[in-house]
């Protein structure tokens, strides 16, 4: 028997118990539909977060901070002191505990272009240097780590660059300062200093950069203002950590080399700004790893439907396997003829959750990008692509395929003879 | 010999529950012989069917279709031996009601992976043959008995078969459906030089045939003519 007439003699027999048929389907569209809609989750959410953050991090860029050994929670049980071992703990990078001698170990290191360290500065507000607009308010001001962020006019703030900001678009409009209008205008980023006092320093805007989830009220001065800022604040002796460059790092670059070197300089913990990026798509991962294990255990109920559809279907048709093996079919068919129908259950019982899970996609997207996500622009919240498509079709037939391999070689098995004879 | 059996042996169960179905039968058919087999029920002739047609192993001696031993070949290629070279009708026929008298034709053509262009051609030949050309639409279970039968003997011929088993074909059919079934069967033997082996209980049709055998308590002797 060629595949084609096995295909199609599989396809016809699913149509004889039509009922029987549709139930089985259904139980596969379940979790079919329910895996089709988690990883269009995840690949919504991975598709957004990598445009968001895909071309951020640069290579070779790292934050250290003091290594934390002891657990906070202290779970383990009490460990005994040890005067040789130093220790760290979470408080260690709350109560900033980096000094230049830490800095200056970190500049030491092979390869490593600019090591600089890095503070928590606060800020009051900005306003227009020439005193017209308004005062809005600034809660965070972040020293340049040269992130390739995505901007609306103007460039990045380099090494070189002074008394220089990068501002969102939001503050930019708000400032009357929107796209190629703001670059090179003077604004005035105001903070307190140690005693209470509020300071205005001027900077120029070199550029404008995109909103994203990342940067919304942020503020990314040069290494000079934040110095300045540090030291009135206070804060310029003691930091919670060091930002560190090597030289000629690209994306070929094994960041866990570097990172190896950092941390082999002293009591440290470096992490690369993918690293950083990464554990906020690893937390996405594993909340629709969590929901996919729900789909799948949808479907492992399935396939005992199938066993059960396919096992009534041999008992009912024993005399036509009787006959079509007396007639010499193989053995090796007669197992292809179930099995194939199986897998045919799962076909189209992925085919129509697919197809079900799209067109929920394009509602639900709609009501969320009218809704919760309206502040998270270029966010589609589900998404099916091809690829996932066709990974949960491949899923479910396979599934579908080992479901039917129980009833199949029941039907190979049985013995002509006895099969005619059988009412 | 287009069919040689050597002292075959086929016993059901073992040890004390032994029941021998085929005691030493030696029998040998030549190309375009027709063979009836007479027995009572349970006296073997079904039994010795199944293992010339390849539907089960013996137990002791050899089987030969056109000087090839059954014991030397193995399960697929005794599937392919069916499909290629023999022709089954049965006496409850066995046909898909659920499907239409040219599928239940084509069946054949399928399991022997002959291509889509000239099954059609050859399954409505067959349909010919037995006078159902019109009926090639109409679904199995809407045909009457005798009806059925034809279709039966359609699906024996259509790959064009070397030897055409029959389990009592007429068994079923009243006397002039009956008589319409032989007459098919042997006009096949005659013009296609088709091998024809029959078993049945019915004497009048057994005489009809080239040779007689009978079969009782598993052993086989030759009724002259």
């Amino acid at each position: 028997m060629k595949l084609l007439d096995i295909l199609l003699t599989a396809n016809r027999n699913l149509t004889r118990s039509k009922l029987r048929t549709i139930f089985t389907i259904l139980a596969i569209f379940v979790g079919g539909f329910t895996l089709t809609l988690t990883t269009a989750l995840n690949t919504g959410a991975n598709e957004y977060l990598q445009r968001q953050l895909g071309n951020v991090s640069v290579p070779g860029v790292f934050q250290v901070v003091p290594k934390t050994d002891v657990n906070p929670l202290q779970t383990g049980g009490v460990k005994e002191y040890d005067p040789e071992k130093q220790q760290g703990s979470i408080t260690d990078i709350l109560n900033s505990t980096f000094t230049q001698n830490e800095v200056d170990k970190l500049s030491k290191v092979e390869g490593v272009d600019i090591a600089r360290p890095l503070y928590a500065l606060s800020g009051k507000y900005v306003t227009r240097a020439d005193g017209t607009g308004k005062k809005y308010q600034v809660s965070q001001v972040v020293q340049n780590i040269g992130l390739r962020f995505d901007l609306a006019a103007g460039r990045l703030i380099n090494d070189t660059d002074t008394d220089s900001i990068v501002v969102t678009e939001d503050y930019a409009t708000a400032m009357g300062l929107s796209g190629q209008d703001g670059v090179g205008k003077k604004i005035k980023l105001a903070y307190e200093d140690v005693r209470g006092n509020i300071t205005q320093q001027e900077v120029t805007i070199v550029g404008v950069m995109k909103k994203t989830f990342l940067t919304s009220g942020q503020l990314y001065v040069s290494f000079n203002v934040s110095q300045k800022m540090a030291e009135d604040q206070g804060k310029a002796a003691r930091f919670f950590g060091a930002l560190v460059r090597f030289k000629d790092a690209t994306d070929a670059t094994d960041e866990k080399v570097l990172k190896d070197r950092l941390q082999a300089a002293g009591n440290f913990t470096a992490m690369s700004i993918k690293e950083r990026i990464g554990t906020v798509t690893s937390v996405v991962s594993a909340i629709t790893a969590a929901l996919n294990v729900v789909g799948i255990i949808a479907l492992v109920a399935a396939s005992f439907g199938i066993i059960n559809t396919l096992l009534m279907s041999v008992y009912e048709r024993t005399q036509e396997i009787g006959l079509m093996k007396a007639l010499g079919m193989r053995r090796g068919k007669v197992f292809g003829l179930f099995a194939l129908e199986a897998a045919l259950v799962g076909f189209w019982g992925s085919l129509v959750a697919i197809g079900a899970a799209t067109g929920v996609t394009l509602i639900v997207n709609k009501v969320a990008s009218d809704s919760f996500l309206k502040d998270f622009e270029g966010f589609t919240l589900l998404v099916v692509d091809w690829q996932n498509a066709l990974f949960v079709m491949g899923l479910i037939m396979l599934i579908a395929f080992v479901a039917g391999t129980f009833p199949a070689i029941k039907a190979s098995r049985l013995n002509p003879i006895e099969a005619l004879r059988s009412e | 010999m287009v069919l040689q059996a050597k002292s075959i042996t086929k016993i059901y169960g073992k040890g004390q529950n032994a029941f021998v179905a085929l005691d030493r039968v030696s029998f040998s058919v030549k190309r375009g012989q027709s063979v009836a087999i007479i027995g009572k029920s349970g006296s073997g002739k079904s039994t010795l069917m199944h293992v010339l047609a390849a539907l089960d192993r013996v137990n002791g001696g050899t089987i030969a279709f056109n000087d090839k031993d059954y014991e030397t070949l193995r399960a697929g290629q005794l599937d392919s031996l069916r499909s290629k070279h023999f022709g089954f009708i049965f006496q409850q026929f066995f046909l898909n009601g659920r499907e239409t008298v040219l599928e239940n034709v084509l069946l054949p053509l399928k399991i022997a992976g002959v291509s889509f262009g000239s099954r059609k051609k050859r399954a409505l030949a067959a349909l010919e043959a037995v006078d159902l050309l019109d009926k090639k639409n109409n679904r199995a279970t809407d045909l009457s008995g005798g009806q059925k039968q034809r279709v039966a003997i359609a699906r024996a011929l259509v790959n064009d078969p070397e030897v055409i088993f029959a389990d009592e074909p007429t068994g079923n059919l009243d006397s002039e459906n009956g008589s319409r079934i032989e007459e098919l069967l042997f006009n096949l033997n005659r013009k296609k030089g088709i091998t024809l082996i029959i078993v049945t209980h019915d004497e009048d049709l057994a005489r009809k045939c080239d040779r007689q055998f009978n079969m009782k308590d598993g052993r086989l002797t030759e009724a002259k003519k």
